[in-house]
C-alpha cells in the first residue's frame, strides 16, 4: 500500500517563492487563469480573444488611476483593520456611509445653507466638513461590530456583511423618502450637489481629483507612521499577533479593538464621501445593485495581497484595478460570446475568490516549506 | 381559515426548514472548529445547483417527482463535497481560516450565477417543465417532519456517536487530538460531508420549495441570516432548531409591517437587523453547559508539527 | 491485554517468544537525526530499549529527551535516521502509526479533551471502535479499566473538572485499553506529589514484570537512579552514554549530563534566607478571593494571602490547583467574583492589568509566548510593549539600543534586536522574558512556574538574580511553582495551594517538607 502524506515544517532559508512580488503576481496569474478555466469549462470561451482583452486593459492605464486611487486608500483602511485582525469586511457599508454623510453636509445640513456660493474659502469649509462627517458616519459604522465583538465575542464578519446591506438599504430609505430629489426626470435619486461643492478636476487627468490624490498619499503616510512610531501601532500589531501580551502587560485589548475599528471604518468613509463629492454628485436608488461599484468588496481583494506590509498595498491595488476594469471590458467586447447572464460580476468573484485561494495557498510557502512524503 | 393555514405553510414553514437545514448544517461544520465564512456563498450555489439539476434532470425523466427529488439529492451530495473541498484545505495546510472563507463565499457567489444561467440556458433550449415540489399541506407535513427527523439525527451524531465525539474534540483542541492517533483531516472531512449535505439540502429546498423558480441573485444573503440562526442557537442542533423559530416568525412576520406604513426598505433590512440582535441578544445569555460552549479552536489554523 | 502484532509469523508462541526475549529489543532506535530551525536537536540518536524493563532516559532540559519521544511517538518526523519494533522497520509519520505499533505516549500534561466526559476520552483513542460506535459501548470498558488500575473514576465526569493525578489515570487507561507494550513516560512524574508518585512507580514494575517496555523520560537524576534498569544520558541532542544499574552513580550521571558546567559556582551563591521585617505593611494582600476558571467553575475559594516588602512568597501546588489563575488575578487578567485585592494598600480588585502593572509589578510565566511576547514580532517591539520612554511615539532607535543593552547583560542570544522573537529557542525566550520584567518590576514580581524552560544553569542564575533585586531593591515576589524543591530553595514564606484554597502558610526556616507535601495532595 503506498501512503502519501503531506509533511510541513517551519521554514528558515529564504527561497525566491518566499518574497512577497512573486506571490502577489504569482497568486493573480493563477488565479488570472484559474477563473478562465472555469468560465470556460463552463461557457466556452476563446482564450485569445480573453487574453487579448486583459492585455489592452493593462496597458490602457490612464482609465485605471481612479479606481487605483480608491482601492489605495480603502486597502489602507481594511489593512490596519487586518493588523490587529479586526476582519473589516464591512467596509463597504461604511464606504456608502460616507456618501451619506457628505450629501447631507452639502445639501441638507444648516451649513449647506450659509456657505452656498462662490467663495472659495467658504466652499473648501463645506468639503471638508463633508468629507469629516463621511468619516465619522463610516468609523460609527465599523464601531458597531467593533463594540459587539468586545462585548459579546461575536465574530465581525457576519455582523459587518450584515451590515453592509443595512447600509444600503439606510441610504435607499433616504433617497425615496426625505432626501427624494425634485428634478430628476421621474428617476428615484437625490438632485446633484452643487458646483461649488464638488472636488476639482487635476486639469489633463479628467478621471481623478486633487483632493482624492491628497487623500490617498495622507492615508498611506499616516497609517504607516501609526503602525511603525506610535504606542498605539505597537499596540495593534500585539493586538494581532498576541492579545494575551497586550493584556499582561497593562493595556486594554478591547480599546485598542475599538481604536482599530474607528480609524479603518473612518478611512473607509471618507473614501465614501469622496467619491459622492468628486463623481458621483447624487445617490442613486437601489445603491446595493452595483452602483457603488463593490469598491468595498474588491478593496478586501487589496488589503489581503499586501498582508501585513503597507509598502504592497499601492502595487496591490495597481493590479487589482487593473483586472477589475477588465472584467467589465470582456464584458464588452465578448457581449456576443458570452451567454446572457454570465456578467461581469460572476466573473470578478471568481476571479477574487480564486485569487484569494491561491494566494493564501501560496504565501504558507513563505513560512513553510512542504513537502510530501510517498512511501511503501 | 385555509387561507392563514395556505400562508402559513408558504411562507413561515418553508423558511423555518431552509434556516433550520441550513443552521445546523453550519453547527456540524463549526463543532470541528472550521470557521464557516463560505456559507452564504455555498449556499447560493447550491440554490443554483438545485434550479439547473432540476432543469436537466426533467429533460432526462419523465416523472416530474422524481426528477425533482434526485435534483434534491444531487444538490446536497455536491455541496456535500464543496464543503469536503473546504475542510481539508482548512485542515491540511496552516491556512487563515477566514481567507479560505472568504474565498469561497466570493467563489460560490460567482459560480452561482454561471451554473443558474447555464440551467436558464437548457430551459431556453429544451423548454421542459419543471415540476417544484407543491407547497400542498401534505409535502409541508412531510419535509417538515423529516426536517425535525433530520436536527434529531445531527444531535445523536454530535452527542451520541463516536463520530461527534471526533467532531467535538477535533474542534476543541485538533493537534492533542492528533497526537492521539486521530485524522483531523478525516474527521473534518466527515462533518464537511454532513454538514455540507444538510446545507445542500436547505438550499436546494430553498429553491425548488420555497421560491419554486430561479432568479439572478437569488439566495443571496440567505446563508448568512441562517449562519445567525446557528450561532444564536449555540451550534447545538435542538436549539439551532428553537431558535429558527423565532427567528422565520420575525423574518415572515416584519415585512407585513409594510402594509401599517412601514418603508419598503425598512422591511428589507429588517431581516438583517433580526439577525445581529438575536445573535447579540442570545450571546449575552449565560452558557454553564459544556455542550453550548464554542468550540475552542474554532477558526484557529492546525498546524501540526510544531518544536515544543 | 496481549494486542495483535499484526504479521508476524509463528503464531502466538513465537510472539510470546518475541515478547520476553531480551536478546532483540522491543524499539531500536539509530542514527536518529532531527533538526530544527537554528537547532540540531538530536544529533545521531540511537537507543535499545528491551521488553521488560525501565529504561531511563536522563538530561537537562534542552537536551532532546522530549525530541526524541516524540519522535518514535510519530509527532515529529525525523530527518534521518530508523526505527524498529521487535526487528521490523517504522516509519511513523504519524502518531496513529506509532499506536499501531503498541507505543504509548504519555505526555506531561496529559492528552485529554477537558470538555468531553472521561469515557468520551477514552473512546477517542480506541481506534477499533468505528465512527458509528455509540458512546455507550465502551463506559463498561472504562468502569473495568478504572478498577484494573486501582483508581475508581466517574465515566461520566468531565476531564476538566479531575485532579491532576487522576487525569493521568485516564491517560494510563487509554494506554493498556491500546495494548500498549512500549510506553513513553515524558516527565509525568515531575508533577506528582509523592505519595503518588511511589504509586506510580509500582504500576510501572508491574508493566515491566507484564513484559512492557518502558521509557521513563525525566531531568531528576535520583528519581532515575530509584526506577531505572538502565539509565541513558543526553546532551545538546546527543547520546553521551548507557548506564547498566551497577554502574549507577550520581556523581558520573551529573558530570555526564552538565560536562563541566561548573555548577558548584552558582549553588552556593545567594541562596540564604533574608530577614523578614514583620511589621512593614503588606504590599500585595488578597483576601477571601473567588474567581472562576473559563467554564465557570471555582479555580480559588477564598484565597488570602500578604507579601511584605523583600519577601519572597512561594505558593506551591500540584499541577491544577489553582496557580494559572491565581497569578492571572494576581496580573490584573482575571478578575475576582468576590474578595479584595490591594496593592500597597490601594484597593485594585477587578481594576485591570493596567493598574497593576503601572505600580510596577512584573509577571514571568512558564508560557511567554502566550503570556508575554508575540513571537511574529521583534525583540525590540516586545520589549517596547513594557519598557519605553512614554508617550504615545516611539523612538526605534533608542528602543533598539535598549533592547540590545538589556541582552547582553542577561546573555540572550539572537542575531540582533529586529529578530522576530519566535525565531530565538525556548531558553532564550524565557530568559528574555525574565530579563524584561526584571528590568520593568520596580514593586513586585508575579512568577508562575518561571523555570519550567530553563535549564539548571540557567534557574540557578534566575534564583540568584531574583535574590539579589528582593535585597538589594526591596521587591516582593509571589513565587508560584509546581516543584517543592524549588519552592523550598527561593521562599521566605510558603504557602500550599489545593484545589483552589492555601491550606496553610509557614516560615521556610521552620516548616518540614512533610507537612507540605501532605497538604499538597490532601
Amino acid at each position: 500500500m503506498v501512503k502519501i502524506s503531506l509533511v510541513i515544517t517551519k521554514r528558515y532559508k529564504r527561497t525566491i517563492i518566499e518574497s512577497t512580488p512573486v506571490i502577489l503576481m504569482g497568486s493573480l496569474l493563477t488565479g488570472l487563469v484559474m477563473s478562465y478555466l472555469i468560465i470556460w469549462a463552463t461557457v466556452g470561451l476563446d482564450p485569445l480573444s480573453f487574453f487579448t482583452t486583459f492585455y489592452q486593459t493593462l496597458v490602457s492605464y490612464t482609465g485605471l488611476l481612479e479606481s487605483l486611487l480608491f482601492l489605495t486608500i480603502l486597502g489602507t483602511a481594511i489593512s490596519i483593520a487586518f493588523y490587529g485582525s479586526y476582519w473589516n469586511v464591512g467596509a463597504e457599508g461604511q464606504y456608502v456611509l460616507g456618501m451619506l454623510g457628505a450629501i447631507y453636509v452639502v445639501m441638507f445640513s444648516p451649513l449647506s445653507g450659509f456657505l452656498s456660493g462662490n467663495d472659495l474659502v467658504s466652499a473648501a469649509v463645506l468639503k471638508l466638513a463633508a468629507i469629516l462627517l463621511g468619516g465619522a458616519l463610516g468609523a460609527l459604522w465599523s464601531l458597531i461590530p467593533g463594540l459587539i465583538k468586545v462585548f459579546t465575542k461575536i465574530s465581525e464578519i457576519p455582523i459587518m456583511l450584515l451590515m453592509n446591506y443595512i447600509a444600503y438599504s439606510l441610504s435607499d430609505y433616504l433617497t425615496a423618502g426625505p432626501w427624494k430629489g425634485r428634478y430628476t426626470y421621474g428617476y428615484i435619486r437625490t438632485d446633484m450637489i452643487s458646483e461649488s461643492a464638488r472636488l476639482t478636476v487635476i486639469p489633463g487627468l479628467e478621471t481623478l481629483r486633487y483632493e482624492v490624490v491628497i487623500a490617498a498619499i495622507v492615508v498611506l503616510v499616516s497609517i504607516y507612521l501609526i503602525l511603525d512610531h506610535t504606542l498605539l501601532g505597537l499596540k495593534i500589531k500585539f493586538l494581532g499577533t498576541n492579545p494575551t501580551a497586550l493584556k499582561s502587560s497593562g493595556f486594554d485589548e478591547r480599546k485598542v479593538t475599538v481604536s482599530v475599528a474607528t480609524i479603518s471604518g473612518f478611512i473607509a468613509g471618507l473614501a465614501g464621501a469622496m467619491r459622492l463629492l468628486g463623481y458621483d454628485y447624487r445617490l442613486p436608488y437601489n445603491i446595493g445593485d452595483g452602483k457603488t461599484g463593490f469598491y468595498g468588496y474588491t478593496a478586501i481583494l487589496v488589503a489581503w495581497l499586501s498582508f501585513r506590509d503597507i509598502r504592497f498595498i499601492v502595487p496591490s491595488a495597481i493590479i487589482v484595478s487593473a483586472l477589475s476594469s477588465f472584467g467589465y471590458r470582456i464584458q464588452m467586447s465578448l457581449k456576443g460570446l458570452l451567454p446572457p447572464g454570465i456578467s461581469a460580476y460572476a466573473f470578478s468573484q471568481i476571479f477574487i475568490g480564486t485569487t484569494l485561494i491561491v494566494y493564501t495557498l501560496t504565501r504558507i510557502t513563505k513560512e513553510f516549506s512542504v513537502k510530501l512524503v510517498i512511501r511503501r | 381559515m385555509n387561507e392563514f393555514l395556505d400562508w402559513f405553510v408558504r411562507t413561515l414553514a418553508s423558511a423555518y426548514v431552509v434556516y433550520t437545514l441550513v443552521g445546523v448544517g453550519n453547527a456540524i461544520i463549526e463543532r470541528s472548529g472550521v470557521l464557516n465564512l463560505g456559507i452564504d456563498g455555498l449556499f447560493m450555489l447550491s440554490a443554483s445547483l438545485a434550479y439547473t439539476y432540476a432543469i436537466q434532470m426533467s429533460s432526462l425523466i419523465q416523472t416530474g417527482f422524481l426528477a425533482v427529488g434526485i435534483s434534491l439529492l444531487l444538490t446536497a451530495a455536491t455541496t456535500a463535497l464543496l464543503y469536503s473541498l473546504f475542510m481539508v484545505l482548512n485542515t491540511v495546510l496552516p491556512i487563515s481560516q477566514g481567507a479560505i472563507g472568504l474565498s469561497f463565499m466570493f467563489v460560490g457567489y460567482g459560480l452561482a450565477a454561471i451554473v443558474g444561467n447555464i440551467g436558464r440556458l437548457i430551459f431556453s433550449l429544451q423548454r421542459v417543465r419543471i415540476e417544484y415540489i407543491s407547497i400542498t399541506h401534505v409535502s409541508a407535513v412531510f419535509i417538515y417532519l423529516t426536517t425535525i427527523l433530520a436536527v434529531l439525527l445531527a444531535y445523536l451524531l454530535l452527542y451520541k456517536y463516536k463520530l461527534g465525539v471526533l467532531i467535538r474534540a477535533v474542534g476543541e483542541d485538533p493537534r492533542l487530538v492528533s497526537q492521539i492517533g486521530v485524522n483531523v483531516t478525516y474527521v473534518r472531512l466527515l462533518s464537511g460531508l454532513l454538514g455540507g449535505a444538510f446545507i445542500g439540502l436547505g438550499g436546494a429546498l430553498f429553491t425548488l420549495w420555497r421560491v419554486g423558480g430561479w432568479s439572478q441573485g437569488q439566495g443571496l444573503n440567505h446563508g448568512w441570516l441562517a449562519y445567525a440562526v446557528s450561532i444564536a442557537g449555540w451550534r447545538f442542533p435542538p436549539l439551532v432548531a428553537l431558535v429558527s423559530i423565532f427567528f422565520s416568525a420575525a423574518y415572515v412576520l416584519l415585512p407585513h409591517l409594510q402594509s401599517l406604513g412601514m418603508p419598503i426598505e425598512v422591511s428589507t433590512a429588517a431581516p438583517y437587523i433580526t439577525s445581529i440582535v438575536l445573535m447579540v441578544v442570545v450571546s449575552t445569555l449565560h452558557r454553564k453547559s459544556r455542550l453550548l460552549a464554542d468550540p475552542k479552536s474554532l477558526g484557529r489554523s492546525f498546524y501540526r508539527e510544531e518544536q515544543v | 491485554m496481549v494486542r495483535k502484532l499484526g504479521k508476524i509469523p509463528g503464531g502466538k508462541v513465537r510472539r510470546l517468544e518475541m515478547v520476553f526475549s531480551s536478546t532483540q529489543p522491543a524499539l531500536r532506535v539509530t542514527g536518529v537525526t532531527k533538526r530544527f530551525p537554528g537547532v540540531l536537536a538530536l544529533d545521531r540518536v540511537s537507543l535499545d530499549l528491551y521488553s521488560g524493563e525501565i529504561h531511563s532516559l536522563l538530561g537537562e532540559n534542552g537536551s532532546g529527551k522530549s525530541t526524541l519521544a516524540k519522535v518514535i511517538a510519530g509527532i515529529y518526523v525525523p530527518d534521518e535516521g530508523s526505527i524498529e519494533v521487535l526487528g521490523k522497520p517504522l516509519k511513523p509519520v504519524s502518531p496513529a502509526d506509532a499506536i499501531n505499533h503498541g507505543i504509548f505516549y504519555l505526555p506531561q500534561s496529559p492528552n485529554l479533551i477537558d470538555k468531553l466526559t472521561v469515557t468520551e476520552n477514552v473512546l477517542l483513542t480506541l481506534r477499533s471502535y468505528g465512527v458509528m460506535s455509540k458512546v455507550k459501548e465502551v463506559k463498561g470498558l472504562v468502569i473495568r479499566e478504572a478498577q484494573n488500575i486501582g483508581s475508581p473514576i466517574d465515566p461520566e465526569a468531565e476531564v476538566g473538572k479531575l485532579s491532576y493525578t487522576q487525569k493521568q489515570v485516564v491517560e494510563l487507561m487509554k494506554a493498556s485499553l491500546l495494548g500498549t507494550r512500549i510506553l513513553l513516560v515524558d516527565e509525568v512524574t515531575t508533577y506528582l506529589p509523592r505519595s503518588v508518585r511511589e504509586k506510580f512507580y509500582e504500576y510501572l514494575n508491574r508493566l515491566k514484570s507484564e513484559g512492557k517496555a518502558v521509557l521513563l523520560i525525566t531531568h531528576k537524576i535520583p528519581e532515575a537512579i530509584e526506577v531505572a534498569d538502565r539509565i541513558t544520558v543526553m546532551r545538546s541532542g546527543k547520546v553521551v552514554k548507557t548506564l547498566e544499574r551497577k554502574e549507577f552513580d550520581i556523581d558520573l550521571i551529573r558530570k555526564l549530563m552538565f560536562e563541566n558546567n561548573g555548577l558548584s559556582a552558582y549553588t552556593a551563591e545567594g541562596l540564604s534566607v533574608e530577614h523578614i521585617t514583620k511589621d512593614e505593611k503588606a504590599v500585595i494582600r488578597l483576601e477571601d478571593v473567588w474567581a472562576t476558571d473559563e467554564s465557570g467553575n471555582y479555580a480559588l475559594r477564598g484565597v488570602r494571602i500578604s507579601v511584605r516588602p523583600r519577601e519572597i512568597l512561594g505558593i506551591v501546588g500540584i499541577s491544577g490547583s489553582g496557580q494559572r489563575e491565581l497569578s492571572e488575578v494576581l496580573i490584573g487578567l482575571r478578575s475576582v467574583e468576590r474578595g479584595r485585592y490591594y496593592l500597597d494598600g490601594v484597593d485594585v480588585t477587578n481594576k485591570g492589568s493596567k493598574v497593576v502593572r503601572a505600580a510596577g509589578v512584573g509577571f514571568v510565566s512558564e508560557v511567554p509566548l502566550y503570556y508575554s511576547l508575540s513571537g511574529d514580532l521583534s525583540l525590540t517591539e516586545n520589549m517596547a510593549l513594557v519598557i519605553r520612554d512614554g508617550g504615545l511615539f516611539l523612538s526605534l532607535k533608542s528602543l533598539s539600543a535598549k533592547t540590545r543593552e538589556i541582552m547582553e547583560k542577561y546573555g540572550i542570544v539572537a542575531a540582533s534586536p529586529k529578530t522576530q522573537a519566535k525565531v530565538l529557542s525556548g531558553g532564550n525566550v524565557m530568559r528574555f522574558v525574565i530579563a524584561r520584567e526584571l528590568e520593568f518590576a520596580r514593586k513586585a514580581l508575579i512568577a508562575l512556574n518561571p523555570t519550567r524552560s530553563l535549564d539548571e544553569r540557567s534557574v540557578l542564575s534566575f534564583i540568584s538574580t531574583l535574590k539579589k533585586r528582593v535585597r538589594r531593591d526591596g521587591l516582593s515576589v509571589v513565587y508560584i511553582s509546581e516543584s517543592l524543591d524549588e519552592v523550598l530553595q527561593v521562599s521566605d514564606v510558603i504557602a500550599v495551594i489545593n484545589n483552589g484554597k492555601i491550606m496553610g502558610v509557614y516560615d521556610r526556616r521552620t516548616v518540614e517538607r512533610e507537612v507540605l507535601e501532605k497538604l499538597m495532595v490532601m
